[in-house]
């Protein structure tokens, strides 16, 4: 099968370039952090030669190769470590000894006697501003947690712009029992046909299709309603996930606070007892404290970190191409063989919620039909549902999704179309939801 | 390492009723299957 254009490019390992990158060597003090700031196209490999590193909490094997792609991470030395590096291009590299590693530390440890405690593991909401560290701390505590062994928590992704264990575009909760991969932004693989070198995660989706909760505020409560009620019932059947319990993740606290209700709605629908804010100051909690005065919920501020870096949306952008080409293609670890199927325009019926900002006539639940063209499908990411292709679209906009598709080629004329699919064999005879994702180079 | 020949895919995902009694020991992966053995 033919990939798209340039769709495969950056699977090529690093070592098959012909003018060979220069490796270099640094000494990371114990208790410092090497931070990396790379440009999208940059490829960065890193080997442990001696201590103990951490990445997003996860423990750095010895002489192994780890190879990053236009990511910004800390390596945080619990022991003084001796690295190997190689990169053609020149990330910025820095060592620092100004880390909140210690204060996540604690955060754990209090968590960690909440589970110890009680069947009811903790359930945190962490917030904050756009670039405080959000989605990097909930990874940390992921990864303590995993560090024993028996906990699988689970991290729950409310942010439809970042693509977790899944593309983009939708709202996502994925128990964790094995290691986090921390070179890939999405955190690893959702899972696949067969045993992979990493261990594959398994998560559940709920597709919100447009780029930003403000689009359609209704449409985003219902489904982070429907994603916690699913979540709760796991809880109920799981003992081990139950008492991990659950970190949840989120959008700028911009778009979530211009809601009270909508915040009120997370913390509520999840059961949230613990918010961790990310800020470097203490109004963004003294806030939350009274937004939420009636009720006995911990919260804390974790100091921000000086190395979290103000990702631009060009960055954004790129993370979120790459989790549509990981969800298809799979990335270094795993090559994964994509499907394109042929299909006739009268065979596919596809929805689109409506976004209330472009107009704000129309009822936020009421999903609109999509007329089948190039202009509307060329390149699209779509989300295909368990509902069947005739389903009504209250059946369909509450329909749990299998996966997602992506329309390659769309031909007026000859009225079919081109969807490449995760999955081999034909097109799902299901309803679609277009995203406001496209994929294209 | 020894990576199987197989064609290797993504799954769809599960339903939302057999993803609340999905228990992820069923998950198999070769470093899983690798710490087993080494054990
Ligand atoms: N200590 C650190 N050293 C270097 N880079 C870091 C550090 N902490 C976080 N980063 C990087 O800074 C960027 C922003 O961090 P992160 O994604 O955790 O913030 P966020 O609050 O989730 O952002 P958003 O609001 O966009 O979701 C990321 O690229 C992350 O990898
Ligand atoms: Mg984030």
């Amino acid at each position: 099968m033919a990939a798209l254009p340039g769709l495969a490019d950056s699977l090529t390992p690093l070592e098959d370039t012909s003018d060979g990158p220069k490796s270099q060597e640094v000494v990371i003090p114990a208790n410092h952090e090497w931070r990396v700031e790379s440009p999208p196209d940059t490829k960065l490999v890193i080997k442990v030669k001696s201590g103990i590193a951490e990445i997003f909490g996860i423990e750095l094997a010895l002489e192994q190769n780890y190879t990053f792609q236009g990511m910004n991470f800390a390596l945080f030395a619990v022991e003084m470590v001796e690295l190997q590096y190689s990169c053609l291009d020149f990330p910025k590299t820095t060592i620092s000894d100004d880390t909140n590693m210690k204060y996540i530390y604690n955060l754990h440890f209090s968590f960690e006697k909440m589970r110890i405690s009680s069947f009811d593991g903790p359930k945190v909401l962490i917030v904050g501003d756009s670039c405080s560290g959000k989605t990097s701390l909930a990874k940390i505590l992921c990864s303590y947690a995993l560090k024993i062994k028996s906990y699988q928590p689970v991290l729950v992704n409310l942010n439809p712009q970042e693509g977790v264990y899944s593309a983009p575009g939708c709202i996502s909760a994925t128990p964790i029992s094995d290691i986090i991969d921390v070179t890939t932004p999405t955190w690893g693989q959702s899972m696949t046909s067969g045993a992979t070198k990493l261990h594959c995660k398994q998560p559940i989706v709920k597709s919100f299709g447009l780029e930003n909760i403000s689009d359609n505020k209704h449409l985003y409560k219902t489904l982070v309603q429907d994603l916690g009620q699913v979540l709760l019932e796991r809880l109920q059947n799981d003992p081990v996930v139950r008492r991990s319990g659950f970190i949840i993740d989120t959008p700028p606290v911009s778009q979530l606070l211009d809601d009270l209700e909508l915040f009120k709605l997370i913390v509520k629908t999840f059961k949230v007892n613990a918010i961790v804010v990310c800020a470097t100051t203490d109004d963004l909690a003294i806030k939350i404290d009274e937004i939420l005065k009636t009720q006995t919920i911990t919260i804390v501020r974790l100091p921000q970190s000086s190395g979290v870096v103000a990702v631009d949306d060009v960055h954004k952008r790129f993370l979120q191409r790459n989790a549509i080409k990981e969800y298809f293609y799979g990335d270094h670890n795993v090559t994964l063989s994509p499907y394109v199927a042929g299909v006739d325009f009268d065979m596919v019926t596809v929805w689109q919620p409506p976004s209330i900002l472009e107009n704000h006539e129309s009822d936020p639940t009421d999903l609109l039909p999509v007329e089948v063209n190039s202009s509307n499908l060329q390149h699209a990411l779509i989300a295909i549902t368990y509902a069947p292709r005739r389903a009504s679209k209250d059946e369909v906009l509450h329909s749990p999704i299998l996966g997602f598709g992506l329309i390659m080629e769309v031909n007026d004329v000859r009225k079919k179309l081109r969807i490449l699919l995760p999955v081999p064999g034909n097109l799902p005879d299901k309803a679609m939801i277009l995203t406001a994702y496209r994929y294209l180079e | 390492g020894a990576t199987s020949k197989n064609i290797q895919s993504r799954n769809w995902y599960l339903h939302d009723s057999q993803w609340v009694t999905f228990k992820d020991e069923e998950i198999v992966s070769t470093t899983r299957s690798e710490d087993a053995a080494s054990t």
